[in-house]
């Protein structure tokens, strides 16, 4: 088990740097740069003052010595400075990462308390009207973009009804109430397609495991089938949904971008659109490795609690160890 | 040799609409009004019949790029220019009618050959932070813009200046390398921040203004509220609300429900349903300092042909454009003119380049461009969406006469990158672009001097009439220097002007006080809530 979870842990730090790589190299190869966007368009500005900008930045630094520039200021806490803001890039981010953290887990939370009850339920009547309701609206989760979700849900609940502010953000702290009412809409229009794949896999799985020889048995020994199902059979399903529970966090993180740029909510991924579009790479590149980082962070949970709950992978472990 | 206070330099100033306070008055109007064009503006609902009431927070939203930094003087969006004249001053201000009006001096005076200028400042002014204002923070924020380190778009309109000195506390003198009768306007946007924290600034926004920051999150919201210290006529307002609300249709529904006050940057296509909606009022200028303007390399071919210039003058369909893009709120500018036709500065007997595909196409083929050829569009993506509008409009326009037009959107990093800072050469482009100006007309034309167009046009002609237009002593003197400024720009077309707008701006019916620059800018200073 020691050696399983070292491997998994080896590989997530190898998947992070390739991905600090890629992220450096990237943004270099993108036309523009952070002083162009600054100062590009000022009155009377010309070449050699913005060489001079540049110079000052530290841009005109061959790219190695920019990149290990900011990987040693990564180990040591100093994360840069946005080049527009001139604060410092941990001080932005701090404000951003708990109204995305919020968002992200009541998407999650929404998606897994309509997912996991319905799709128990549906796998217990077969062919039932759940069931065939569930099917439908699994597919349509899948193929409907939240963005658009969020706009029917704006449309029907701000400007129609008027029952729920469209934009903005409120500490829980400070005002749970209008936090709650802040955050219906852009969780909801998040978990719609969050809850899709968590509803379809599950059901799935439920299919599967309750035509396994351990659900007839104990339908033998008398046991009704849909307590066999809620009893056996779904504790084996929910092992694998863990697996897509996880890839459903990577999927939050990338639709929570355009769902927090739709309700104006202040989190990482408004902090990452803006610095995107003004080429603020210190900013940029240290918000999209902490997005990795967070997905690659729950992947790696997720397979060590896949590993202490599977049993079949325990024995597997267990053997490759001897 | 200094002469205070000459009689001919009186008249010029006045004449020139720079000087609204040749006594001592803090808040005397303008001598001579609105003279020399510049944007003046009003709100439309200051006429609405509820009285204002003291007190209350105005919630002001915006759309498109963020605020990002409170430092008045590196400003370099339209989003945070709003800002920058509630939490500072400058040593004028802009006046409703367009004209400059004193703010932290109450009085300045030029010596006869317009090289030196004495402002007398108002004492007693405090910064948000209790710092007294003094006339050595004047000197080191004209400094600080002059500085080429720092990005202070300002800059360019008092390069003149050689040095500031502070005689005392109260008096400020700056002498000048060349004459110049704006200056007093050109020092509207030098805001006098605290120096002493300049280094805070962007995120403090301590400066001696009529509110002050409670709370700033970059690129999302800053909290105001009243400084109970200004030295000026007191807000009516508790506190103002700056919201970023970065979807245009996100930010329309947020003004419909309610929870916007005012919004900044409203959607073009989106006139229409503010203006059936009788609890929102649609706020004018009454004249215009923007420009939608089409950037062309003066230096590249084929656009360093005046004949392909003229060419593309002549294709352009102002009138569709402006109906499709603008829903017809804007003023187009068959002239070819950067000052505007509501400006006592413009020149109106201008020839005019009247939509015509045939003059267009024998122009084009003078200057080389045949058919078959391929222009590009190049205009912004996610953004400006009627920027692509009007791109479609002259692309089938030139395609009528055989020439192909690529549009290409790009986002505002890779769009900016193609034709800026002025020096970079862009052959076989069209730039579409929105200049925003100063009210004063000469600030205008002075884009277009060398060095200060993207557009790389650099004539020594129109430099020398630039000069003798900020050096003129007397209004006849400056308007005709600024004729012939707007006669070779007509001939020349270093850039295609499609029409002159303003950012759009919506309100709630409620709200009363705010008027506009005539760049769409708004001034909410003496805002109040009915």
């Amino acid at each position: 088990m020691l050696w399983y979870v070292g491997r998994r842990v080896g590989m997530s730090v190898v998947m992070l740097a390739l991905t600090s790589v890629l992220i450096f190299v990237v943004l270099r190869v993108l036309p523009g740069d952070p002083v162009t966007t600054l100062v590009g368009q000022t009155e009377g500005i010309d070449a050699s003052q913005v060489a001079q900008m540049r110079h000052s930045l530290g841009l005109d630094r061959p790219l190695i010595v920019q990149y290990g520039s900011w990987v040693a200021g990564l180990f040591s806490g100093h994360f840069g400075m946005s080049y527009f803001s001139q604060q410092p890039v941990q001080t932005l981010m701090g404000g951003r990462i708990v109204p995305t953290v919020e968002l992200t887990l009541a998407a999650l939370l929404i998606a897994i308390v309509i997912a996991v009850p319905t799709a128990i339920y549906a796998a217990m009547h077969p062919r039932g009207i759940v069931d065939r309701a569930a099917t439908a609206f699994a597919s349509l989760g899948m193929s409907v973009p939240s963005f658009l979700a969020a706009l029917a849900l704006i449309i029907v609940f701000a400007v129609k009804l008027r029952w729920l502010p469209t934009r903005g953000y409120v500490s829980i702290f400070s005002d749970p109430v209008q936090n709650l009412k802040l955050i219906v809409m852009p969780a909801a229009a998040l978990a719609f397609t969050a809850c899709a794949p968590i509803l379809r896999f599950l059901r799935g799985s439920l299919g599967e495991a309750s035509e396994a020889p351990y659900i007839r048995t104990a339908e033998g020994k008398g046991m009704l089938r849909p307590t066999a199902i809620r009893k056996h059979a779904t504790p084996n399903a929910l092992i694998p949904t863990l697996t897509i529970v996880g890839m459903t966090v990577g999927r939050l993180l990338g639709g929570v971008v355009i769902i927090e740029y739709i309700f104006s909510w202040p989190g990482l991924g408004t902090l990452i659109v803006d610095a995107v579009f003004k080429r603020d790479y210190a900013v940029l590149q240290t918000s999209i490795l902490f997005a990795a980082a967070a997905f690659i962070f729950t992947t790696l949970v997720v397979d060590l609690l896949y590993g202490v709950l599977d049993p079949r992978l325990k024995a597997s472990t267990a053997e490759s160890a001897a | 040799m200094r002469r205070s206070r000459s009689l001919v330099v009186l008249l010029s100033v006045c004449v020139a609409g720079t000087l609204t306070a040749c006594g001592s008055s803090a808040k005397k109007p303008p001598a001579s009004g609105n003279s020399s064009g510049g944007a003046s503006a009003t709100a439309a609902n200051n006429s609405t019949s509820a009285s204002p009431k003291a007190g209350g927070t105005l919630t002001y939203g915006y759309t498109g790029g963020g605020l990002t930094s409170l430092n008045p003087n590196t400003i370099n969006s339209g989003t945070e220019k709003p800002v920058a004249s509630l939490l500072f001053d400058g040593l004028t201000q802009l006046g409703q009618d367009g004209s400059t009006q004193p703010d932290l001096a109450t009085s300045w005076t030029a010596s006869a050959d317009q090289k030196t200028w004495t402002f007398k400042l108002r004492s007693g002014v405090k910064y948000h932070s209790g710092k007294v204002f003094t006339a050595k923070d004047a000197v080191a924020n004209i400094n600080y813009v002059l500085d080429k380190k720092n990005a202070a778009s300002q800059r360019k309109r008092i390069t003149a200046i050689t040095s500031a000195v502070a005689t005392n506390d109260t008096t400020l003198t700056i002498n000048l390398s060349a004459p110049d009768a704006v200056l007093p306007s050109a020092l509207m946007w030098v805001y006098m921040a605290n120096i002493d924290t300049i280094g805070q600034v962007n995120t403090n926004g301590d400066g001696t203004g009529p509110f002050e920051v409670k709370d700033f999150v970059s690129d999302d919201h800053l909290d105001l509220v009243r400084f109970d210290g200004y030295w000026g006529t007191k807000p009516s307002l508790d506190g103002i609300k700056i919201v970023r609300t970065a979807d245009a249709t996100s930010a329309l529904t947020s003004l419909q429900t309610g929870q916007l006050d005012v919004l900044w940057g409203v959607d073009p296509t989106n006139v229409g349903t503010l203006q059936s909606d009788k609890n929102l009022t649609f706020l004018k200028s009454n004249s215009t300092s923007g420009v939608t303007i089409l950037m062309l390399d003066t230096t590249s071919p084929p656009f360093d042909n005046i004949k392909a210039r003229q060419a593309l003058s002549y294709a352009v369909d102002r009138k569709s454009m402006a109906d499709a893009g603008y829903n017809g709120i804007a003023d187009i500018s068959p002239a070819n003119d950067p000052i505007g036709s509501g400006s006592a500065d413009f020149a109106s007997s201008l020839p005019t380049y009247d939509f015509d595909l045939d003059k267009a196409k024998q122009l084009f083929a003078e200057a080389g461009v045949k058919a078959g050829d391929t222009l590009t569009f190049w205009t912004l993506a996610g953004r400006r969406g009627e920027w692509t509008t009007m791109g479609q409009i002259l692309q089938a326009d030139l395609k009528k006469i055989g020439i192909n037009l690529k549009i290409e959107q790009q986002e505002t990093s890779s769009w900016t990158a193609k034709f800026a800072p002025a020096g970079k050469k862009f052959p076989n482009t069209i730039v579409m672009d929105f200049l925003s100006f100063p009210p004063v007309p000469a600030f205008a034309l002075q884009f277009f001097t060398s060095g200060g167009c993207e557009c790389n046009w650099n004539n020594k002609d129109y430099d020398a009439l630039m000069a003798q237009t900020l050096g003129a002593t007397t209004d006849s003197a400056r308007k005709s220097a600024e004729a012939e400024m707007q006669k070779m720009f007509n001939e020349q077309v270093p850039s295609v002007v499609l029409m002159q707008n303003a950012t759009l701006v919506a309100a709630q019916t409620k709200v009363q006080g705010v008027w506009l620059e005539g760049d769409g800018t708004p001034r909410l200073a003496q805002a109040s809530l009915s």
